[in-house]
């Protein structure tokens, strides 16, 4: 397999005062050399968990419980701290979704984005502050020279987003996780961060993993898209296949639900209900409750990932094609 | 102006910024500067701009839920800037306001009936707390949540079930006019196409009033009848929604426009990325507050702020490009 990035059936689970609760499970995919992938779903659908397991960020009270996540090969699950230290901000970088929160107030933008030059690669100070500087400029930055020696709060949300990209890119790594990379911007700025992602893909052939709920940036963005519901994967497939024939009736729904700006329509198709928590899940399949096509099948027995077409597939009984007569 | 249930002249918000010690003002953000349109009964007005363009300070102006620093508001015919705050107090009754947070603006230590009731009693709508009940219920079922669940907290619902109890409060007293601030922002699409329905479904019932605030354009479009485009604390231009989507005239509308990423693969079109942040309030350029970011810019747009006028029937834009 020569995929850069393959995570198999994991489970991550955190402990609450009802034990262990599984927020993400047998969530599986890979992602190949300069591929985007885009990761899509609703609030706790567990897209940020799956990208916070591989970047073996979990909070104390969660573990993967299941499954490989390998990184060229390696086995990230069972990889020590300090090898996953190695890793981690060099060869897999990640941004985040607030740009405010996730650069330190206290440090100037030049020493943050050189501590993982210093660490990694080994630079001095005077070295790791020049490629800062150009990191800055790469990342479209005006009077980099100056803002180098500026503090966080002095930047916009976009300039600070702009900054966390120039310190995700300061190691070159072969994999960018960006979650929820625009959601806090507005829509003028989003369109000159996605601008920016895009160069920087092109020119580095890096992959990226995309995290977001938004439909729109999946469409401009992604190569392939994982659709995710209440911690299960739902639909995956291309881009174009998941837009021009979306399969799971969580996809169609979902896609139906966004108000078109190119047409005017009287009444917004909606999914009823809500996503059930945690602790409540349905036995059956876990779309069974807001779904309209639901049968018995899917309050008994949950749907494995089932073919669609080539490079397609839904976890959804319609699927088969024996099961559609309704 | 005769049919206008609200209507909003040259609304100003000017915030003091004080320095020192003895608090001098120094200079002001000028939030809303000079913000004009009119509100027709039973129609829904979108207000769309980026953060930080006044459009949440207009909302709340015109409710004088902070005190606008000049200008006028008309309701129902009758200027509302002037009024005491005793007879500010009755009209309020017809004006309420829907915000966006449906976490925050919720009392956590009020049961959903005390939430509902607490306008009527305020308003001292029903006399008796059989009948506000009875009131509470009836809300509870035009907004879709069980009545079963009147005695629950704010904590007990999800998202989208908060936001349907802020809008049941609002309706609790009867208002004509609602101002909606960003009522869906903080919800996901399946549940905000939910909330977006009930808003249309209460306003043919009750012959609503909306002002829909929201910096989401495919919203905005969706749910609005007429659209004012707002940027640094000016409206630069207003029209009928799908005219303002078909052929948007002010090139700050037309590259908000073109940013909005569709969600469609297979479609192509001509982005304008715009350069740079929006510019501080506190010290807005020089002439027209768009020409440092400005595509189409030219020699006046740098010395002299754009007229508003009407291009076209219905059609305002405050650009130079026009004249």
């Amino acid at each position: 397999m020569s995929s850069l990035l393959e995570v198999s059936s994991i489970k991550t689970s955190f402990l609450t005062n009802k034990g262990y609760l599984p927020a993400i499970e047998d969530v599986s995919f890979t992602l190949d050399k300069g591929e985007v992938l885009g990761i899509v779903g609703e609030s706790g659908c567990g897209k940020s968990v799956t990208s916070l397991s591989v970047m073996q960020l979990l909070s104390t009270n969660g573990k993967i419980e299941k499954g490989s996540i390998r990184f060229e090969g390696k086995d990230l699950v069972n990889l020590s701290d300090s090898e996953m230290r190695k890793i981690r901000g060099n060869e897999i970088a990640m941004i985040f979704q607030e740009p405010m929160t996730s650069l330190n107030p206290v440090h100037k933008i030049g020493r943050q984005i050189s501590e993982s030059l210093m660490l990694h690669k080994g630079m001095n100070k005077a070295q790791a502050r020049a490629k800062a500087v150009d990191l800055l400029k790469s990342v479209g930055i005006p009077r980099a020279e100056q803002i180098v020696d500026e503090y966080p709060h002095r930047l916009s949300g976009g300039m600070r987003q702009r900054v966390m990209i120039a310190i995700a890119m300061a190691c070159d790594p072969k994999l960018l996780i960006a979650d929820e990379p625009t959601t806090a911007l507005d829509v003028t700025i989003q369109a000159q961060i996605l601008d920016l992602m895009r160069k920087i893909r092109k020119e580095y052939n890096m992959a990226i993993l995309l995290i977001t709920h938004d439909l729109g940036v999946v469409a401009e963005m992604c190569d392939r898209v994982v659709v995710m519901y209440a911690g299960k994967v739902v639909e995956q497939g291309s881009v174009r296949e998941i837009f021009r024939n979306p399969s799971h009736p969580y996809t169609v729904g979902l896609m139906n639900s966004i108000p078109k700006l190119e047409e005017r329509q009287a009444r917004l198709p909606s999914i009823p209900g809500n996503v059930p928590s945690l602790e409540l899940m349905p036995k059956g399949c876990r779309f069974a409750t807001r779904c309209e096509f639901v049968t018995e099948k899917c309050i008994q027995e949950e749907p494995t990932l089932l073919p669609v077409e080539e490079n397609h597939e839904a976890r959804c009984w319609l699927m088969k094609k024996e099961e559609v007569a309704i | 102006m005769t049919d206008a249930l609200l209507s909003v002249n040259d609304l100003k918000m000017h915030f003091p910024i004080r320095k020192g010690v003895l608090r001098r003002t120094v200079g002001y953000v000028r939030a809303v500067d000079g913000v004009s349109f009119d509100v027709k009964a039973g129609e829904t007005f979108g207000l769309v701009g980026e953060s930080g363009c006044g459009k949440t300070t207009t909302g709340r102006s015109i409710l004088r839920l902070i005190e606008p620093s000049a200008g006028q508001v008309f309701f129902n015919g009758k200027n509302i800037t002037q009024m005491s705050s005793t007879e500010m107090r009755k009209i309020r009754s017809d004006m309420q306001i829907v915000f966006q947070d449906p976490y925050g603006s919720l009392n956590p230590r009020y049961t959903v009936q005390q939430t509902l009731e607490e306008p009527m009693i305020i308003h001292k709508l029903y006399k008796s707390a059989a009948e506000r009940k009875k009131r509470a219920m009836e809300l509870l079922e035009v907004v879709g949540l069980s009545t079963s669940r009147m005695n629950r907290y704010p904590h007990e619902f999800s998202g989208g079930q908060r936001q349907r109890i802020g809008i049941a409060r609002a309706l609790a007293v009867n208002p004509k006019l609602i101002i909606a601030d960003e009522p869906v922002s903080a919800l996901d699409v399946s549940v905000q196409s939910q909330v977006l329905n009930l808003l249309d479904d209460l306003q043919k019932e009750f012959h609503l009033t909306y002002v829909f605030i929201a910096h989401d354009l495919s919203v905005v479009k969706h749910i609005s009848n007429r659209v004012g485009v707002m940027y640094l604390g000016k409206m630069v231009e207003l029209a009928e929604s799908d005219r303002l989507y078909e052929k948007p005239l002010h090139p700050y509308t037309q590259a908000l426009l073109s940013a909005v990423p569709i969600p469609n693969p297979e479609a192509k079109r001509e982005r304008i990325i715009l350069q740079g942040d929006l510019p501080s309030p506190a010290n807005p350029p020089s002439g027209c507050y768009f020409h440092p970011r400005c595509q189409s810019c030219m020699d006046i747009c740098k010395t002299t702020a754009p007229e508003w006028k009407e291009i076209e029937p219905g059609h305002f834009a405050a650009c130079h490009l026009y004249n």
